[in-house]
């Protein structure tokens, strides 16, 4: 092969606190695409926002076409050549497609006003080219997800850019969508373009790249020859040598589990999730394992009855038995922690207290009749906050000056007062310090042995296996393996990963 | 390969778009039906000749509605700008050429500052501009003594002139509505305007330069305020203590009614603008010839608000259109 048309040679970038990036070194060729793997923190993101001219690296250099190229700005890396196609789009939903291609540069005609014909025809060979047959005056609220990443996609490629980098597209396309993508980006590759495919899914880059290169850590762990990957390669890479051993967290021993108190057989929802059967029961803890863009929140969203389903059947147990219930009913049975605590759980402006009752105001009204009985109120507040051990001065205290971990316990509080005999946890100790990580961890698993059903979520393999009795690992919207608490790290990474579904030729 | 625009769809697009045109139709044709002196020539320039006023004043308004945010401020900045103007003319003796620009000028310096607040300053537009809706309705009336001031003599025929059946003012309308079109559809800022509509956020990263198109949108709402005063001040022949008062509300109402979403992001001048405020200047100049009672106007107003919101979230709930065909 020729000379690599983009060259980056050890790029180190610091946050305060953390080595994101370290001495990375990379190549990527014209006419190739390359895949970019690794977990969540590994580096990905801050590498491209490196190319991107997000972000400044502190030290190494950038060559693109054998010259040394200084990156300042977002302006700075287009006027480079490069273009970025984000999983979030970034596209005006009442306004059309060519309005949307065009909106930071109209064609304008002689008095200065826009060329709509003008932009209209361009826009329609842009589309043409990808071979895309969408009206230029359709508005993009009225287009699919795949629809609307080919008017990304085609919004990238106005500048001409000669280095365009995916990130995690397929994400909320279907599989067709998906395919006619990768069509799009076979033809870039065949027009001499480098092109750089983040992504989650093992399976992609096997269909899709050339070459993929593995980051853990801010470091490149490898980089491998399409043709010379397996999956077991791939994580290993992604682990690194030092944590190859299973490893068996606070939880300890199996805990034996109780009697069923959830059952959901086939649910399913159109797009998004397929077929899902599963069981909880009393005195166990479930992680549900995937990765990002797996359909892991979306499932417990609707099993909780936050979101519709298209079919299926979720049953609780009443008075010992399995009930069937209407999925919208699922709300007053099961608990659901979101995983943005500060936007769909706590009231950050009020009290610990009116927190912490807000789920079970018509349980705490005294007798006379439409009051809630402050004292009652009080009392119960109070003995969960001793419960969890969260740290405040006052129960009037407003939540919003809480630590992250002691919110999260508020939210915990709210859910043990109502006391829902399912409880669902989607990344419980997300941003928070390892102390408060583990105090919650353990929380979990106590909650759990004093006979709570639990699902828990999270990205963090680390936390999910130190909670978990055993396991449900989904991957793009199917349960794909259930596994015991035994199982060892490589084997629910490469369940994750796809390895299960042997899509590896 | 066609595209999914055939002529039933186009059609029910349409109506979905503009369906209470057909209940507007219906409005006109029952007050026609039922009173004999409100479908003549008289009448319809006359209608139209009040309705002027109001569809320039509100021009800029709509804009900044489009960009999803508010200006309640037009009426008292209307005012402000105008008892300025006259005081120019009657008591310092200041020559039209020049207190005419003058006054446009304090109305856009007046939307300058509610600019300034709420895009730099973060403030909340409605709290921003109701501050100022009391501020220059204070300032005004201090200038004024609390006085009507007449305009002199030739601006007043001025107000009232016609070519032939037609006001003047009427075109003139016309021709500013027709360039606040072009600026809407046609320029590039009007398309950012849109794209702050739908989403601040997206628009700064598709490259649109969200706070200078968010000032410019309070400048123009100042300057129309200032111009659509004129106007007023023209017909009637003085500025009133009441100038402008409610006039933000009425405004919002043409806004509404015409199918600008508040929400931002949707609508234009022509038509959706433009038939709202025809709307409101038919309904209330119809009940006049029926010889309702004047109280019975804000009741119906409101109705037609309640109506015209209603048919807005329907639209906004109803399903995507898929335009792919294979």
């Amino acid at each position: 092969m020729t000379a690599p048309y983009l060259k980056l040679t050890e790029i180190s970038k610091s946050f305060p606190g953390v080595k994101a990036l370290n001495a990375i070194s990379l190549e990527a060729y014209s006419g190739e695409v390359l895949g970019l793997i690794g977990a969540n923190g590994a580096g990905k993101s801050t590498l491209m926002n490196v190319l991107g001219g997000v972000v400044r690296m502190d030290s190494g250099s950038i060559e693109i076409g054998g010259k040394v190229v200084d990156i300042r700005d977002p302006l700075d890396a287009s006027a480079r050549g490069i273009a970025f196609v984000h999983q979030e789009m970034a596209l005006l939903p009442t306004m059309t497609i060519a309005e949307n291609m065009y909106i930071a540069s109209f064609p304008l005609n002689k008095v200065r006003l826009i060329d709509s014909g003008k932009a209209v025809q361009n826009c329609k060979e842009a589309l043409d080219s990808l071979g895309f047959s969408l009206s230029p005056k359709a508005k993009i609220k009225e287009l699919g997800a795949g629809d609307r990443q080919m008017v990304e996609v085609a919004r990238a490629l106005l500048g001409d850019p000669r280095i365009l980098i995916f990130d995690e597209p397929t994400s909320s396309l279907s599989e067709k969508e998906k395919n006619r993508l990768f069509e799009v980006i076979r033809k870039l590759k065949a027009e001499g373009k480098t092109v750089i495919y983040i992504t989650h899914f093992l399976d992609e880059v096997f269909t899709l790249c050339d070459r993929a290169a593995v980051l853990r850590n801010g470091e490149v762990a490898g980089t491998l020859r399409v043709e010379d990957m397996t999956y077991e390669a791939v994580v290993k890479l992604m682990l690194g040598k030092s944590e190859l051993t299973p490893e068996r967290g606070a939880s300890g021993a199996r805990r034996s589990a109780g009697a069923a108190v959830l059952k959901v057989s086939g649910l399913c929802r159109t797009g998004v999730f397929k077929d899902v059967s599963f069981e909880l029961r009393s005195g166990e803890v479930v992680g549900l394992w995937g990765l990002l863009g797996s359909g892991r929140t979306e499932l417990v969203r609707s099993v909780a009855g936050l979101d519709p389903v298209d079919g299926g059947e979720i049953a609780v147990n009443s008075g010992g038995a399995l009930k069937r219930i209407r999925p919208r009913e699922a709300r007053s049975w099961i608990g659901l922690v979101t995983e943005n605590r500060r936007e769909d759980g706590l009231l950050l402006a009020s009290s610990v207290r009116a927190n912490i009752s807000l789920a079970s105001l018509p349980d705490l009204l005294s007798k006379l009749w439409p009051f809630i009985d402050e004292k009652r109120e009080k009392t119960d507040a109070a003995a969960l906050v001793k419960r969890l051990d969260i740290k405040i001065s006052d129960m009037e205290q407003s939540v919003g000056t809480l630590s992250g971990g002691n919110q999260q316990k508020v939210i915990l509080s709210r859910w043990l007062r109502k006391n829902p005999p399912v409880l669902i946890l989607d990344e419980p100790t997300r941003g928070l310090d390892v102390g408060a990580k583990g105090e919650i961890q353990e929380m979990i698993v106590k909650l759990a042995r004093d006979g709570a059903a639990i699902m828990v979520i999270s990205s963090e393999i680390e936390e999910i296996m130190s909670v978990s009795d055993r396991y449900l690992v989904i991957d793009r919207g199917r349960i794909v393996a259930e596994l015991d608490s035994d199982a060892s790290k490589e084997r629910l990474l490469a369940a994750a990963l796809g390895a299960g579904q042997g899509a590896k030729p | 390969m066609k595209h999914a625009e055939s002529p039933a769809a186009k059609a029910a697009a349409f109506l979905r778009e503009y369906g209470f045109i057909a209940i507007l139709l219906a409005v006109i044709v029952g007050f026609s039906v039922s009173t004999n002196s409100f479908m003549s020539m008289a009448n319809i320039t006359g209608l139209l000749h009040s309705s002027v006023p109001l569809a320039i004043w509100a021009a800029g308004l709509a804009l900044v509605v489009m960009t999803g945010s508010l200006d309640i401020s037009i009426g008292s900045v209307a005012f402000f700008a105008n008892a300025v103007g006259v005081i120019l003319m009657v008591r310092q003796g200041v020559s039209p050429a020049i207190a005419v620009p003058a006054t446009i000028a304090i109305g856009a310096l007046c939307g300058l500052i509610n600019g300034i607040v709420t895009v730099y300053l973060k403030v909340n537009p409605l709290i921003t501009t109701m501050g100022a809706m009391f501020i220059y309705r204070g300032l005004a009336l201090q200038l004024t003594g609390s006085r009507v001031i007449s305009v002199p003599q030739g601006l007043r025929a001025f107000g009232n002139f016609r070519l032939g059946p037609v006001y003047t003012d009427i075109l003139i309308g016309l021709a500013f509505l027709v360039v606040m079109h072009v600026v809407h559809k046609k320029t590039p800022f009007g398309r950012h305007v849109m794209a702050l509509g739908n989403n601040k956020e997206t628009a700064d990263r598709v490259g649109v330069r969200v706070k200078a198109v968010g000032l410019s949108c309070f400048v123009l709402s100042g300057l129309c305020a200032g111009i659509g005063g004129l106007f007023s001040v023209f017909q009637i022949g003085a500025v009133t203590l009441q100038m402008g008062t409610g006039l933000e509300f009425t405004a919002i109402a043409a806004i509404v009614i015409g199918g600008i979403s508040l929400m931002g992001g949707e609508g234009s001048i022509f038509p959706n603008y433009v038939l709202g405020i025809l709307t409101l200047g038919i309904i209330e100049n119809g009940l006049n010839h029926l010889g309702a009672s004047p109280y019975v106007y804000p009741f119906v107003r409101g109705g037609i608000i309640l109506v015209a919101m209603y048919a807005d979230s329907l639209k906004r709930n109803g399903k995507p259109r898929v335009l792919l065909t294979e």
